[in-house]
């Protein structure tokens, strides 16, 4: 049994405009010590699939659909049950780290939270422990560092202090949002660098979501590409730098070298009010047809462990053949 | 740190100079002769010419300045007119009668509002925050004179448990004296803890769609937890900045209300001091005033310093 299990997982939020279904029916499993990768262009549900499996989606939004975790059900765990998983079996870290901290507490103090609260650690043993964590995220001079405020550090330092916090507990999952995204190149790699160190360490497992898929190639074992709420590919990394299966990623990696970003494929995300029934990438598609409009194309199998939603995926397969 | 604190030292007393400054020359350019305007129209020159001797106002003004604050600085005030009496001493008794009542209205004020504010923001749409909305509402419509006299039919003149005004002194026992500044006190508060209400809610709810809330949600604290620990912490940079505003505003509002409960502060001293044109007196009390506004405002400064340790650094 995978460590995570996530099936049919859907999210739909209230809006001014009506029900807005902003995932549907994601799913994937995700073993003990693995690293996964979901990209996607902005807006494509990356960061609700996180929330989702943390229970912090916003107000107004609603889950449905399976995440289990060690076999646990988690959509169906009262509040109550999910505050003692949180920070403890799982753990998030965020994209801005200049705001993701307490302005007004020392970082020792946020960094000992989690074991205050989850462990029930006195204070004096919880602050010896967050020390031991700086020293662990590699920060130099923990001692002094743990008496600081967070405008006092800088911004990769203070997503080293985020790490240590969600560290604390020694979770099973830990789920990165964009981690690297607001810092320098330089203090990306490092980042990067330490929560690979960390996983192996450790043993737990790693989401993390990014907009630069040379970053997830390099890091994760496997990649789940997102678009429009849907998962549209889901291959092991290799596989994936082999071959890219659905016309969607294929336009992602060809975007990549010209920007960086995902921004070169013509066209941009769907309006999620205005959905159309069938493959939410058509209108954006060289290789769309009629038919692709009919219903949302199932999940091929492409390979070992290689999933593809498009039901032209020979098409597809000849088209990067030839460039 | 000591920069900063040195820096507002000084700010405070050079505020305070100016205040005694455009006192005094308010007075000095406001049309009539000081003496004349005290002892009204009826008076023979030979009054007014002995009463100008005494105050001092056959001297240039630059002198009467410097002999002014020299006095103040020495805790002489000179002496009222009308009552004949050191001043300082007449202030002395009445600031034992308003700052209690301001400091009272103060905390009345901050408990209120806080406790609302706070239980409005963490139920955000539902009944308790639509009541507490509605309340504050209220709260900041109806005047506080008026106020005032509702809480004397009720509580005095109906229910009969607490004095309908006057003051029995500190002398009487410290239960007596507060019992008896409890319902100016909150007739004062009333209004400045329907507006510090409105902007504790206001401000919690702000931080509540912080990040870093999402970082302590994350970490497992609950929704509740997550505010007290967190939120509240952080909401109270603006709201201390408009206590500070209050404090003034609840200065003012003690002339209204001491003059209500008939409570013998500077509020109403001042008030019979224009009604009976004694202009040192009136003098004197507005520079203090002004005395405390300026320090309250010191407060709120160590009180910046000691919520957020952003602003130490200079
Ligand atoms: N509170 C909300 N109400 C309505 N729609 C929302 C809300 N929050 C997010 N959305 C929509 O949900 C979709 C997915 O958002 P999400 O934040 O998961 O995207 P993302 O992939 O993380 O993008 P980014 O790379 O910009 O972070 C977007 O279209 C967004 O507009
Ligand atoms: S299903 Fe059709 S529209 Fe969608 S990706 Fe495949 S070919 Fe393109
Ligand atoms: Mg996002």
């Amino acid at each position: 049994m995978a460590l995570l299990e996530v099936e049919a997982l859907g999210v739909v939020i209230d809006s001014p405009r009506g029900p807005l279904e902003i995932l549907r029916d994601v799913g994937f499993a995700l073993e003990s010590g693995r690293i996964l990768g979901i990209v996607g262009e902005s807006g494509s549900g990356k960061t609700m699939t996180a929330l989702a499996l943390m229970g912090l989606l916003p107000p107004g939004a609603r889950a449905q659909g399976s995440v289990r975790l060690g076999g646990r059900e988690l959509l169906r765990l009262d509040e109550h049950a999910l505050c003692r998983l949180r920070g403890d079996r799982v753990a998030m870290i965020f994209q801005e780290p200049m705001s993701a901290l307490n302005p007004l507490q020392p970082v020792g103090a946020q960094i000992a939270e989690p074991l205050r609260l989850h462990r029930k650690m006195p204070a004096a043993k919880a602050a010896a422990e967050a020390r031991r964590l700086l020293a662990r995220v590699h920060l130099p001079d923990p001692d002094r560092l743990a008496a600081a405020f967070p405008h006092q550090l800088s911004g990769g330092q203070r997503q080293r202090v985020m790490i240590a916090m969600a560290l604390a507990c020694g979770p099973d999952l830990l789920v990165a949002d964009e981690p690297t995204t607001a810092l320098d190149v330089t203090v990306q790699a490092q980042i990067l660098d330490l929560l690979v160190e960390l996983v192996e360490e450790t043993g737990m497992s790693l989401i993390l979501v990014s907009h630069d898929l040379a970053a997830v190639a390099e890091t994760a074992d496997e990649v789940l590409v997102l678009y429009g709420g849907t998962v549209v590919e889901h291959a092991p990394v290799a596989a994936m730098l082999r071959h890219r299966a659905h016309p969607y990623t294929q336009g992602l990696f060809a975007a990549r070298p010209a920007t960086g970003l995902f921004r070169a494929i013509p066209g941009s995300v769907p309006d999620l009010a205005a959905l159309p029934p069938g493959c939410r990438f058509a209108d954006r598609c060289p290789l769309a047809i009629a038919a692709c409009g009919d219903g949302p194309p199932p999940l091929g199998l492409v390979g070992p462990g290689h999933r593809a939603a498009c039901i032209r995926l020979e098409a597809a397969a000849a088209t990067a053949e030839a460039s | 740190m000591l920069f900063f604190l040195l820096k507002r030292l000084a700010g405070l007393v050079a505020t305070l100079a100016a205040a005694t400054l455009v006192v005094f020359l308010v007075l000095e350019v406001l049309p009539g002769d000081p003496a004349q305007v005290m002892l009204g129209t009826e008076a023979r020159p030979e009054q007014v010419a002995a009463l100008r001797h005494e105050l001092g106002l056959d001297r240039p003004a630059p002198q009467r300045y410097v002999a002014w604050i020299g006095g103040m600085l020495r805790g002489d005030l000179g002496r009222s007119y009308t009552y004949q009496v050191p001043v300082a001493e007449l202030v002395g008794e009445r600031l034992l009668v308003t700052v209690p009542l301001a400091l009272l209205a103060m905390a009345l004020t901050t408990a209120l509002a806080l406790g609302l504010g706070v239980y409005a923001a963490a139920h955000q749409g539902q009944a308790g925050d639509l009541g507490v909305m509605g309340l504050t509402q209220l709260g900041i419509a109806v005047p506080n004179f008026w106020f005032a006299f509702l809480l004397i039919l009720l509580f005095a003149v109906h229910l009969g448990w607490f004095p309908s005004g006057g003051f029995p002194g500190w002398g009487a026992g410290i239960g007596a004296a507060l019992k008896a500044l409890l319902l100016p006190a909150l007739a004062l508060a009333v209004v400045q803890a329907a507006i510090l209400a409105r902007i504790t809610r206001s401000a919690v709810l702000d931080i509540l769609g912080e990040d870093f809330i999402r970082t302590a949600r994350a970490k497992g604290n609950s929704r509740a937890r997550a505010l007290w620990r967190h939120a509240l912490r952080n909401a109270l940079v603006p709201v201390v900045t408009i206590m500070g505003l209050q404090f003034a505003s609840l200065l003012a509002g003690t002339i209204i209300v001491e003059n209500v409960f008939t409570l013998p502060g500077l509020g109403r001293l001042v008030f019979q001091a224009i009604t009976q044109h004694d202009l040192i007196v009136i003098q004197d009390v507005v520079v203090l005033l002004a005395g405390l506004v300026i320090l309250i405002n010191f407060a709120v400064d160590l009180l910046y310093l000691a919520i957020d340790p952003r602003l130490r650094r200079r």
